[in-house]
């Protein structure tokens, strides 16, 4: 077992000039090391109460650093807006095992995965990074929530963290609360909501249909979102330095059968906050538009087409038609895409069309990106609009041809 | 479906017991509007009588039973109570709210099964019920503002992948958005259940009360629906439904249909709504269309409320109902109308259209090749959707024996315009300002039956799109009779049995003769009833159900 003691994690503060503030008052004692091995077994078993218990992180109260043995960070070329949070993303592949490379959905993780995210809220968007040992500084951790792969398939907890941020603690009832952030000088209030284990799968889940005729029955697959080979196909600082993310878990032996030259791979492209749209080609605004519209609604907006009405990895808004998978070429699927195409069950007078190319104030999927109200999309996940991402389709759609809709 | 053994019966005196004994917790107030009683104002009182709108579920000798077995949420901690054990669900769950009025701060949502318990990752017969539809009211409208005091609202109950689902015994009102939207269910049994919207009729209710979409085999029975800014009954992209005993009064639409494939209706009333039932098929490019739709033996009753829905640019949305109509068939095919009662409709009793009541002839044709390749005119949105499967033209629509009265006499001006004015121009007999009772378009077929193009517009959706009509393909309408025993014929403007000058691309309108081919015969084999299968056991009409005119047990 490697216990830190007290004095060397005063030491590592003093280094890295991390602690300090008005939160100075015995916080250190907060961040206990615990043992190396992360509890497999009881990913695999049961519901812990508390986060620590699984022991994922080196620090049980840091979830943001230093995960143990078998686990390693991973990031998103586009991330999935949850009201300006930093995610801090690990996944931890049980020992002797490893995925295999899809080209198209999350990469096939095997039983005993788990795929860990830890939101938190910075004060102020302009300064992000959580410390531990200054917990009260810069950003606040929320909740931390928790994919496993277990024998029938994936399952979700979500922990908040507790009020003195050693441990997080289930809630599979979810919780919400009232918070601000300031994002580019403007402070906004909302109400954070940690999604309780239901609303988990309103976003992470796919229907199959099994069987024919009278005898087809219908299967729901929980499945993650994020980590499909277009969306990590980057660069990322691991301790053993920087290195693409695929390159690194196929070193690691944890990644199988993904292609040689990972530059054939059909990648997402980098999109975030500080972008800037200004100088984007159409075709540039296209592929990052089409990114930001995968990783943000294509989990529900998603169909696989069969010749028979039978449901292939169907989203749950697979049945409006509009379909956004990135890999989904525009040409020849504009409809899909929502282009010249009426909602099947939204009314709002002077926005007939999902996508409008040319005009984006009269199309539906800004408009309800930037919705506050029942109509919203997504429907879960956000309080907050996402602003950069309005402006993002906005700017896309703007770009296309004028087309008039037969209008 | 009740499989446990019953172990308590709530009826009304129970429900006023236990109010009385302060377990809804309770208090006294005057007021009638439902929107500012807060939980505590319930006490000594049924919960249904804090509500304007009087509930009936067409089942007065109706009694609740809860199985042995049941989680009784906590009628002093209801919320916390509900979000727990909704949070929990396992496979067999029965939750039963008690007796009370209760405001409920948060959504209640299920989405199947999420502790991998099982293999198919779905929830396995789950019954979500009140006390009784008068005695259990779950108020949502706190869910309607946020922190902003912004409207915000949401569905009030959210339940997705289950197989074998029952909601009864249960009033919601004020939900923000939808009252009960139930979605990917396979065998939903949804009876003596209410949705409201108390108070004004206006867009700022909620859309559908009974909302099911994208699922198979429904029952929908002895339901009451009041106040939908939408629909009071909507079931969408659904395979094998029924819809029967159940009260749809003062929604926009009473009740709706849209892409559902075997469907009936039947032992229904609508009414005070703007339409009494609506049978739509949209394209909506999904490869799933409507197709075999039984209505019997229903009562449409003054369905004349001007309409309140949310105009949008939408084609096929509901805010194209025209006050005053009993019903109307929007380009879904093999539909079947029968031994109803239709009664006092401004517009008219019934009408079936093709997909050009709701859009533009010109956005529905298709232009050639050789003009879309040479940039000379755009090509219709709508050509991926006739690829998907879909038709806007209607076909084989069969209209019989319905008791018609008092229909037609003030058609709804703003709406049906178009319809007026050819009335009123080219179709002798019919009284200015007046409709037929019965409205068939007819251009669709007209249009697919002729090839003509349009010029400058193209033609109207034809082979590989839209194949010739056969006579199993016709619109149908005989036997239909007033108090009086007059026959009630149907009307077109464009009739597809005079085609003659049609073809030197003479697009005058050509009126129906009273010979006009619609009799058809004067027969014509009834569609397949529709069974919905929920468990083991079966439902329908003749299934289950032997005592309903019309519905005797098969031989």
């Amino acid at each position: 077992m490697n216990i830190i003691g007290k004095s060397s994690i005063i030491a590592f503060c003093s280094v890295l000039a991390a602690c300090g503030g008005e939160s100075s008052d015995d916080n250190q004692a907060l961040c206990e090391a615990t043992p190396t091995e992360v509890n497999w077994d009881l990913l695999l078993q049961e519901q812990a109460t508390k986060l620590s218990e699984y022991n994922l992180f080196e620090k049980s109260c840091d979830p943001t650093v230093a995960p143990n043995v078998g686990g390693f960070p991973y990031d998103l070329t586009t991330g999935l807006f949850t009201d300006y949070s930093s995610k801090y993303r690990f996944t931890f592949i049980p020992p002797n095992t490893s995925a295999a490379y899809s080209e198209n959905e999350v990469l096939d993780y095997p039983v005993g995965t788990a795929l860990v995210k830890t939101f938190a809220l910075p004060k102020d968007t302009s300064v992000r990074g959580y410390k531990a040992e200054s917990k009260f500084d810069g950003e606040n951790i929320i909740e931390t929530r928790i994919l496993i792969h277990r024998e029938n398939g994936w399952i979700a907890l979500p922990y908040v963290w507790d009020e003195d941020r050693k441990d997080a603690t289930l809630h599979i009832s979810g919780k919400a609360f009232e918070t601000s952030v300031v994002h580019k000088g403007e402070r906004k209030d909302f109400t954070y909501g940690v999604p309780d284990i239901q609303t988990c799968k309103q976003c992470h889940q796919l229907t199959n249909t099994v069987g024919e005729g009278d005898e087809a029955s219908t299967v729901s697959r929980f499945m993650p979102i994020g980590p499909k080979a277009r969306l990590l196909n980057r660069d990322l600082e691991f301790d053993t330095g920087i290195q693409n993310q695929l390159a690194y878990m196929v070193e690691q032996g944890v990644l199988t059968g993904s292609p040689e030259d990972l530059s054939t791979i059909d990648t997402i492209p980098v999109f975030s906050d500080s972008t800037d749209l200004s100088s984007k080609t159409s075709s540039e605004l296209e592929a990052l538009a089409k990114g930001y519209l995968d990783i943000n609604c294509a989990h529900c907006h998603r169909r696989t087409d069969t010749n028979d009405g039978s449901l292939k990895d169907d989203g749950k808004a697979g049945y409006s038609g509009l379909k956004l998978e990135y890999w989904r070429e525009l040409m020849g699927n504009e409809v899909a895409h929502g282009v010249c195409k009426t909602p099947i069950a939204f009314t709002a007078e002077g926005i007939p069309f999902d996508v409008w190319p040319g005009d984006a104030a009269k199309s539906v999927i800004p408009y309800r990106m930037a919705l506050d109200t029942a109509k919203r999309m997504p429907e879960v996940g956000r309080d907050l609009t996402h602003d950069e991402g309005v402006e993002l389709v906005s700017a896309w759609i703007n770009s296309m041809p004028v087309e008039s809709c037969g209008q | 479906m009740k499989t446990s053994i019953p172990s308590m019966k709530l009826g009304l005196a129970s429900a006023i017991a236990i109010a009385a004994l302060g377990m809804t917790g309770c208090g006294g107030d005057d007021s009638n509007d439902s929107a500012d009683l807060d939980a505590n104002q319930a006490v000594g009182v049924v919960a249904s009588s804090l509500l304007n709108t009087a509930i009936d579920t067409k089942d007065a000798d109706h009694e609740t039973v809860i199985p042995a077995g049941a989680i009784l949420l906590d009628a002093d901690n209801l919320a916390e109570s509900a979000a727990e054990a909704f949070a929990n669900i396992k496979d067999g769950d029965v939750i039963v709210f008690p007796a009370g009025y209760y405001h409920l701060p948060a959504q209640l949502k299920i989405t199947g099964d999420v502790f991998g318990n099982s293999e198919d990752g779905r929830l396995h017969n789950i019954t979500i019920m009140g006390s009784g539809v008068n005695e259990t009211v779950l108020n949502f409208s706190a869910l309607e503002k946020g922190s902003k005091g912004e409207t915000k609202g949401v569905d009030g109950l959210l339940i997705s992948d289950v197989d074998n689902l029952v909601i009864s015994d249960i009033t919601v009102v004020e939900a923000g958005k939808n009252a009960i939207k139930v979605e990917n269910i396979d065998g939903l049994h949804m009876h003596h259940l209410a949705t409201i919207w108390d108070g004004t009729l206006t867009k700022e209710n909620g859309a559908y009360g009974i909302y099911p979409v994208n699922s198979k085999n429904i029952l929908i029975e002895n339901t009451f629906t009041r106040g939908s800014a939408d629909a009071g009954v909507y079931v969408g992209q659904s395979q094998k439904v029924i819809v029967r005993n159940s009260i749809a009064k003062e929604n926009v639409a009473g009740m709706e249909i849209e892409n559902c494939e075997d469907a009936e209706f039947y032992g229904n009333l609508a009414t005070g709504n703007t339409a009494g039932l609506l049978v739509f098929d949209l394209p909506i490019g999904n490869g799933k269309y409507g197709s075999n739709v039984r209505v019997y033996n229903n009562e449409m009753i003054a369905n004349n409320e001007p309409n309140f829905a949310v105009v949008s640019d939408f084609a096929g949305g509901v805010h194209i109902a025209p006050h005053g109509t009993g019903m109307i068939i929007l380009s879904t095919s093999d539909v079947e109308i029968f031994d109803n009662t239709i009664t006092d409709h401004s517009s008219f009793a019934v009408a079936i259209a093709d997909y050009a009541f709701a859009e533009s002839p010109e956005n529905l044709a298709v232009m050639p090749d050789s003009l879309v390749d040479a940039g000379l005119a755009p090509q219709t949105k709508y050509l991926s959707v006739y690829e998907d499967g879909y038709s806007p033209t209607v076909r084989n629509i069969t209209v019989r024996d319905n008791d018609i009265n008092n229909a037609g006499y003030a058609p709804d001006a703003e709406k049906l315009g178009d319809f007026l004015y050819l009335f009123d121009n080219f179709v002798p007999d019919t009284p200015e300002g007046t409709l037929p009772a019965m409205i068939f378009d007819g251009a669709g077929q007209t249009l697919t039956e002729t090839g003509i193009e349009i010029p400058g517009v193209g033609t109207f959706p034809l082979a590989p799109y839209n194949v010739a009509y056969t006579t199993d393909d016709y619109i149908c309408a005989y036997d239909n009779t007033d108090s009086t025993g007059a026959t009630v014929e149907m009307g077109t403007p464009y009739n597809p049995f005079a085609i003659q000058g049609w073809n030197d691309g003479d697009l005058t309108p050509s009126p129906a003769a009273s010979d006009a081919g619609f009799t058809c015969g004067q027969s014509r084999p009834s569609l397949a009833k529709t069974v919905v299968t929920i468990g083991d056991a079966t439902y329908g009409c003749g299934t289950d159900d032997t005592t309903s005119p019309g519905c005797t047990a098969p031989e």
